[in-house]
């Protein structure tokens, strides 16, 4: 049987944390909630949620750093020439370039991390969504099979939804 | 002394959006008197690529002229952006919320417009591509890493692309809200740009997370970058006053001192333009001063223990020198100056709540610490190089062409039309962390008095 | 938002049970406080016993007094700094610095100590004419100021040493009159506590101008410490070192005290709290906050340093190569090393995770290992300046040691004794002035509570002006 996604709107957190409410009590615990302010993870009641994000600036830095010292030492031996009394492999200045790279790829890679972990970027319809929650509505959102559909749209309209939008996934 | 306004999500999106959603005529006029600015200096590089660096004043032994003061002062402008986001975000610091994206498109247009300082100095600038970037597989020349001419430009470069990606990562939940309300072809670009948004949970834990930990990468960058920069002067033995090893974090600590002035500077623009009064409040320009207060005077000290090394060895030369800088026409008209603007007159000022609170006062006493900043760097670079050294016959002189004049005013201009232009398509002011921020707004109440207070997650 | 778990911790307690739990722990204290002041006692008097055997060899020459010089400034480093820890949050209004402000102000006392062990050393001090000196001494103005730097670094350390205690107590005041009201002593005792609190009752404009002198002292007390550290660096190391001219050379040393500093309050907050049973006041918020800092400043100290560093490998002139290899990669580089692994990289590694700084153990861990770097700093860089031979001034250095000064029995024992007596007399403040501040938790329980965001319970933190 096909899913449906459901969307509830909501005027006010209060209701919104009501509508939570209600799924879990009948025994929904996986829901998304769409808001316009980044509430502290847990505010409404939702399913923490796991991620490898600090992998990546970690990758990211290794990566900076061998490119960096794949330009650093590679190019002066290379074309070994002696400058300013220095050696050919002068630590010193080896280590700012090496330095800047690793930064520069821990942050490159931090930004894919991001990007990846937040699932985006997303192409084509926005469904289910609605436009009013980025002027503060709050956004239940939850996937059921087709059955369902009126048990949670009632949950939704208990809780004084503004708007409940049904949508195939 | 907080100034908290009520206001509804709906009433944030339409006062912070106003002008990214409505022409105004004056956004026009700033941007062609700009636009025709920069179209000016332009006309003065093509002279000067045409003719030659020899139509900049600088010589020998001045080798470094308005150019690379004006360099140096822009890195130090651009400071302003991590020095505010990313310390203030780390510290959970409520004031920080209308001026940290303020901060850090400050920093990407001063520090892309620093960046072009160097090629324009140097006067050939295609050439400039050889010592920098190690692309010349034909010939095998490689740039000299031994160099810090060489470590320069991959410290800007990192802080440049850093920030860049900072920005646009932490604008995506503001695009979207632009997306929702906009048509046509600006609603295709905004829904490209905000890359699917949706504010889910998820979406939002790692925009959070985004922000911390680019905070914490791009904040050991910031520092290198300025060090750096006093690196391309400090590393020079034979340049009297320049050979310190306190240049890296003077030059630091200058430029958080200059940036964060140049904040305040924009933020009182943008409160006094856009009418934002109740999201740049009184409050804000107070918690700056304050950190001002504290900025300065750290700088403070590291300028008198630089100083006051030119006296503890007793050179002549070194004397002579900071005679130069501080006791000698023009020297000590423009050391007089540069004092007064950049700590005397502007930290006791400070130390005032009335001043503290009042935008206009800020906004002056910020403008006349860039002032002395610009100056500063003049003292740093332009007397020592114009003094007689071990490796120089004579003293030197300098003054600026009419064609550097030029160049350094249309940095200015150049600077002015990024910001009116990002101003005029993203919000200045990250509207979901005034959100956030209404979000966490509590009251604690004690006795009589009911003291503002927020949540704090640990 | 974050994947963190969720402990809200705050102090709930009525203030006559803060009162009562705090200004009676020092009855508490049993067995093991005992035992711990009598083996400083007994260390500190070995120090003594050190001390008078290197007298016999006179102070004409600076040389035999690098090690206590380098323990001098050793202690002065930690002890001197760790005020700050009560200064800082307090001009920040930053509520987590409550709990453990009264055990870093009163590190403060140990500068009693510091200005006995000066006189000695002020002895042993040379004159500054014919060398690099920041004092005026036959330069431009012959001898100006008078008795520079002898008396003017004496005077320097007198004022710090008093600020600090002026700031501890101007503090204690309202705990001072706590311990009047509450009759827990008597006798001439009560008769001291009713004079060192000054007649305190509590008014509102009492506490305006408790609150006004911690503005001012606290201020005054940063601004003395870092010259204080600063002029130390330069008397004991710096001028004696002929051609050396490191401007950051000062500061990295002060930053190295605020290093240092922060880490013995940690290590003190977590004795305190593991074993004198203060859980309910010394949260891991407090932990939490202060390894950020701790964080901060050790990442400082590396980029300090390498500020430092870059400048004179990159001069590259006879001098400059020559105090690398005094103070780094000559006999010294055994010192150094360590010295760099416990002052930057074993902080770094640990702090930079958050479940490590989110602990007690964590960063009082570190804290500990910073004060053995800042130990181990002290050794090498005032040794390294004295084992230069008495006579090299002027403005070169042309010649290195081969080795480093190696302490002999005297030295160890003037080194671990002046230490201990830094502990000792901190355990007997303990006995007498509350470690935890009463009146700061009272007020910080005013200020903190919990609710719910929500479904979420967070703290709620209130910003009075």
């Amino acid at each position: 049987m096909a899913n449906k996604s459901i969307l509830g709107v909501f005027q006010e957190v209060d209701e919104a944390v009501t509508a939570a409410d209600s799924l879990k009590d009948n025994g929904i615990e996986d829901f998304e909630v769409l808001t316009s302010t980044p509430y502290p993870e847990g505010a409404f009641g939702e399913k923490p949620s796991h991620h490898r994000l600090y992998v990546f600036p970690f990758i990211g830095a290794c990566l900076g750093f061998s490119a960096a010292i794949l330009i650093t030492a590679g190019t002066q031996m290379a074309y070994p020439l002696v400058t300013g009394g220095k050696p050919l492999l002068a630590l010193p200045s080896m280590f700012i370039i090496c330095y800047e790279g690793t930064m520069l790829g821990a942050i490159l890679f931090t930004i894919i991390g991001v990007v990846f972990e937040s699932r985006l970027p997303r192409t084509g319809k926005l469904a289910p969504y609605d436009t009013r929650i980025t002027e503060g509505y709050v956004g239940i959102g939850v996937d059921v099979p087709e059955d369902d559909v009126e048990k949670i749209s009632n949950i939704f309209k208990e809780a004084n939804a503004a708007d409940v939008h049904l949508e195939a996934t | 002394m907080q100034q908290r306004v009520e206001l509804t999500e709906r009433e944030i999106n339409r006062d912070l959006l106003r002008p990214n959603l409505t022409l105004q005529l004056r956004f026009f006029v700033v941007v062609a008197v700009c636009g025709a600015i920069v179209a000016m200096a332009g006309g003065a590089l093509a002279y000067a690529i045409i003719k030659g660096v020899g139509v900049y004043g600088v010589n020998r032994p001045v080798m470094w002229g308005f150019i690379i003061v004006n360099f140096v002062f822009w890195v130090g402008i651009s400071h302003a952006g991590v020095m505010l986001s990313a310390i203030l975000r780390l510290a959970q610091a409520e004031w920080r919320r209308p001026a940290t994206r303020a901060a850090e498109v400050l920093t990407m247009f001063a520090l892309g417009t620093a960046a072009l300082h160097p090629v324009l100095h140097t006067g050939r600038q295609w050439r400039t591509l050889y010592w920098v970037f190690p692309y010349d597989f034909g010939r095998g020349i490689w740039p000299d890493i031994r160099s810090p001419f060489v470590w320069d430009p991959s410290a800007i470069f990192t802080y440049l692309s850093g920030t860049i990606m900072f920005v646009f990562i932490l604008l995506v939940p503001d695009i979207a809200v632009l997306r929702d309300r906009t048509t046509g072809i600006m609603n295709k670009v905004y829904t490209f740009a905000a890359l699917g948004w949706r504010g889910n949970a998820r979406q939002w834990q790692f925009q959070i997370i985004a922000g911390i930990l680019l905070s914490a990468l791009i904040l050991p960058v910031f520092v290198s970058v300025h060090s750096i920069v006093s690196w391309d002067f400090a590393v020079a033995i034979a340049v009297e006053g320049w050979h310190a090893t306190i240049f890296a974090p003077y030059f630091v600590i200058g430029a958080v001192h200059s940036g964060v002035a140049s904040v305040i500077t924009f933020l009182a623009v943008l409160r006094w333009v856009f009418r934002w009064e109740s999201y740049i409040r009184p409050e804000h320009f107070d918690a700056l001063a304050r950190l001002m207060v504290v900025v300065a005077t750290a700088w403070f000290y590291f300028l008198v223990v630089d100083f006051a090394m030119g006296f503890y060895t007793g050179e002549p030369a070194e004397i002579a020198l900071r005679y130069a800088q501080m006791g000698e026409w023009p020297g000590n008209m423009l050391f007089i100056i540069f004092m007064a603007t950049g700590y005397v007159l502007p930290i006791p000022l400070w130390l005032l709540k009335n001043v503290r609170q009042s935008p206009m006062m800020m906004f002056w006493s910020s403008l006349f610490v860039n002032i002395g900043m610009w100056l500063e760097r003049y003292i740093l670079i332009i007397p020592s190089l114009a003094k007689k050294q071990s490796l120089t016959f004579a003293w030197g002189h300098y003054a600026p062409s009419p064609i550097e004049v030029m160049l350094v005013i249309g940095s200015f201009a150049l600077v002015t039309l990024g910001l009116v232009t990002f101003c005029k398509f993203f919000p200045i002011i990250p509207i979901y962390d005034v959100k956030e921020g209404r979000a966490f707004e509590q009251h604690i109440r004690i006795g009589k008095v009911n003291v503002p207070a927020v949540f704090r997650e640990e | 938002m974050s994947n963190s778990h969720h402990v809200v911790e705050i102090t709930v307690k009525t203030p006559s049970e803060v009162n009562n739990e705090v200004l009676g722990w020092s009855a508490t204290l049993g067995s093991k406080y005992r035992l711990a002041v009598g083996i400083t006692g007994l260390l500190f008097l070995l120090g003594i016993v050190g001390f008078f055997i290197k007298v016999q060899d006179g102070f004409d020459d600076y040389v035999p007094w690098a090690y206590l010089t380098a323990a001098f400034g050793f202690v002065m480093l930690f002890a001197m700094s760790a005020p700050m820890l009560a200064i800082v949050p307090r001009l920040a209004r930053g509520h987590w610095g409550r709990p453990i402000s009264r055990i870093a102000e009163l590190w403060a006392l140990v500068g009693v100590l510091l200005l006995i062990v000066m006189i000695p050393l002020l002895l042993a001090l040379p004159e500054a004419d014919g060398r690099n000196t920041f004092w005026f001494v036959d330069k431009y103005r012959e001898g100006w100021p008078p008795g520079a730097p002898h008396i003017w670094l004496a005077l320097l350390m007198i004022g710090l040493v008093v600020n600090g205690i002026a700031l501890l107590w101007a503090a204690a005041i309202p705990d001072f009159a706590a311990i009047r009201d509450k009759n827990i002593v008597n006798g001439k005792s009560a008769n001291l506590y009713g004079k060192l609190s000054l007649g305190w009752r509590g008014s509102k404009r009492q506490w305006r101008g408790l609150r006004a002198s911690h503005g001012v002292l606290g201020a005054l007390y940063f601004a003395t410490l870092i010259w204080s550290h600063t002029m130390v660096s330069f008397d004991f190391s710096q001028s004696l070192v002929p051609g050396m001219r490191d401007s950051i050379y000062p500061t990295w040393y002060a930053l190295s005290g605020l290093q240092s500093g922060l880490g013995l309050v940690l290590v003190t907050a977590f004795i305190a709290r593991r074993f004198g049973n203060l859980k309910d006041y010394i949260h891991i918020n407090q932990f939490w906050s202060a390894a950020k800092i701790l964080l901060a400043l050790s990442l400082l100290w590396a980029y300090f340093w390498w500020s430092g560093f870059i400048i004179y490998w990159y001069g590259k002139n006879e001098t400059e190569m020559n105090i690398i290899q005094l103070f780094w990669f000559g006999a010294y580089r055994p010192l150094f090393i360590l010295n760099i692994v416990l002052s930057f990289f074993i902080p770094f590694i640990f702090l930079i995770w958050n479940r490590i700084r989110k602990s007690d153990w964590g960063p009082s861990l570190v804290g500990f290992v910073v004060i053995v770097g800042s130990l181990v700093n002290c050794i090498r860089i005032y040794t390294a300046s004295f084992s230069l031979p008495d006579g090299a001034k002027g403005h070169a250095l042309h010649h290195v040691p081969d080795s480093i000064m190696k302490p002999d029995l005297p030295d160890v024992l003037m080194v671990t004794g002046l230490v201990s007596g830094a502990i000792l007399l901190y355990l007997i403040a303990i006995r007498y002035i509350p470690i935890i501040s009463t009146w700061e938790i009272r007020e910080g329980m005013l200020y903190q509570t919990v609710r719910n965001l929500h479904k979420l319970p967070l703290k709620v933190i209130g910003k009075p002006d």
